[in-house]
């Protein structure tokens, strides 16, 4: 409780409030096969920028869960693996931007009637 | 050192911590991963692949221990909710453990062993349970519902009656053992001693007449209140002053060998009862009380 109140949590609330978008950031970047390293490239490039001990074991995870499907490519020399949405991923991902979008409203409501209130 | 060596130690250090079932995939897969982000570097920063640049990269990837715990959530053997109770049973048994152990080192003291080893006994014991009890919670449905504990009525009422069957058994043997044989006399070497049976014995029958009464109510209500759970600590507290009464008068029956025999159980169940008064104590001592009630809280 002491360390609680003592540590600044601002780092460590950001870091779970981006946490809650890197499922959904990972899925939209796969609708056609990418590997790990160019997939945090292209995250990167978006502005979303995911450590790769978080972002490959995810994929190993979604995988797991059939969301993901993969496949060892040696197109350009080395072994890469690729990773694409299977149909449950596709199916997922059409669920997700919907509560996503949802959820996104409600947050502008509250934000809007907060600043309000602050005016 | 080459950045090649560096990858491949931080490879094996990860996949150390994984199933093997797991590790040669995810080897492959991080080495790749790794090796680009090497590759990447170099170009970008135009510096050369070294052992500084390798270093780097993997203490960006993470900890070998938490990238591993990302791949792959390990089987915990104590489950963080279960390691107060743990502590608690190893604490208490491990002092039961050794409790139960003096009598041995006391009259047979060749035979005596050291209290280390049955403490590491119970300990092993305890570890085997835990992280049985953890493996299949682990199994189980995250998803499962809660259900509020129910008090087992039938339990209590079993006990309540058991009180009561007590009560004959210690209160008339005689009488008792005539009806159960068709009348034949209870041995004179189970005869009380009559200062006992008169004046001592009855404090024991009437605390257990009020334990069976209370352990009735309980099962009527279907939960203790915190009256109930009071009046049941009084209850408690009366029978073992009632028991420590007997070890002091030392008489039970008439015959010396019954009556050594009595006071070794008397001994032994004022001892089991001091340990659950105790426990009971112990844990009820950290209850969340005097909670607001709906209608209350909502005022």
């Amino acid at each position: 409780m002491r360390n609680m109140a003592t540590k600044d949590p601002t780092q460590k609330l950001e870091l779970e409030l981006r946490r809650g978008v890197i499922v959904l950031a990972t899925l939209t970047q796969l609708r056609s096969p990418r590997y790990g390293y160019e997939l945090r490239q292209a995250l990167e490039e978006r502005g979303l920028s995911i450590e790769e001990g978080t972002l490959y074991p995810l994929l190993r995870r979604l995988e797991k869960q059939d969301v993901l499907a993969s496949e060892w490519r040696t197109d350009s020399g080395s072994p890469r693996r690729y990773y694409v949405l299977s149909s449950t991923g596709r199916a997922l991902l059409t669920q997700l931007i919907a509560t996503w979008q949802n959820l996104n409203q409600t947050m502008e409501r509250l934000l809007d009637e907060d600043s309000t209130r602050e005016a | 050192m080459k950045p090649e060596p560096i990858i491949r130690k931080y490879v094996a250090d990860v996949t150390a911590r994984l199933p093997h079932r797991m590790r040669h995939d995810i080897a492959l897969e991080l080495t790749s991963l790794l090796q680009e982000e090497l590759n990447a570097r170099t170009d970008a920063e135009d510096r050369p692949a070294d052992d500084s640049l390798a270093l780097e990269i993997v203490n960006n990837f993470g900890h070998p221990e938490k990238v591993a715990a990302e791949y792959h959530t390990p089987w915990t053997i104590i489950a963080p909710a279960d390691t107060r109770a743990f502590c608690l049973t190893a604490v208490v048994g491990g002092a039961l453990v050794a409790a139960a152990q003096v009598p041995t080192t006391l009259l047979r003291p060749e035979d005596a062993r050291e209290p280390s080893e049955y403490l590491v006994w119970w300990l092993g014991v305890l570890v085997l349970l835990f992280a049985a009890r953890s493996l299949i919670s682990r199994r189980r449905d995250e998803d499962r519902g809660w259900k509020p504990a129910q008090l087992n009525r039938g339990a209590t009422l079993a006990l309540a009656a058991l009180s009561f069957v007590g009560i004959l058994v210690y209160g008339a043997p005689a009488w008792l053992y005539g009806q159960l044989t068709g009348g034949q006399e209870l041995t004179s070497w189970l005869q009380y001693d009559p200062d006992f049976h008169r004046a001592r014995l009855p404090w024991l029958l009437a605390l257990w007449a009020a334990q069976g009464l209370l352990l009735l109510e309980v099962g009527r209500r279907g939960e203790w209140t915190e009256t109930l759970r009071r009046v049941n600590y009084g209850l408690s507290a009366g029978v073992i002053v009632v028991l420590g009464w007997f070890l002091s008068a030392e008489r039970l029956f008439v015959e010396a060998v019954p009556n050594a025999t009595a006071l070794a159980f008397v001994r032994a169940f004022l001892f089991a009862l001091l340990i659950d008064l105790g426990l009971r104590l112990y844990l009820d001592r950290g209850r969340v009380r005097d909670l607001p009630t709906g209608t209350e809280a909502a005022a």
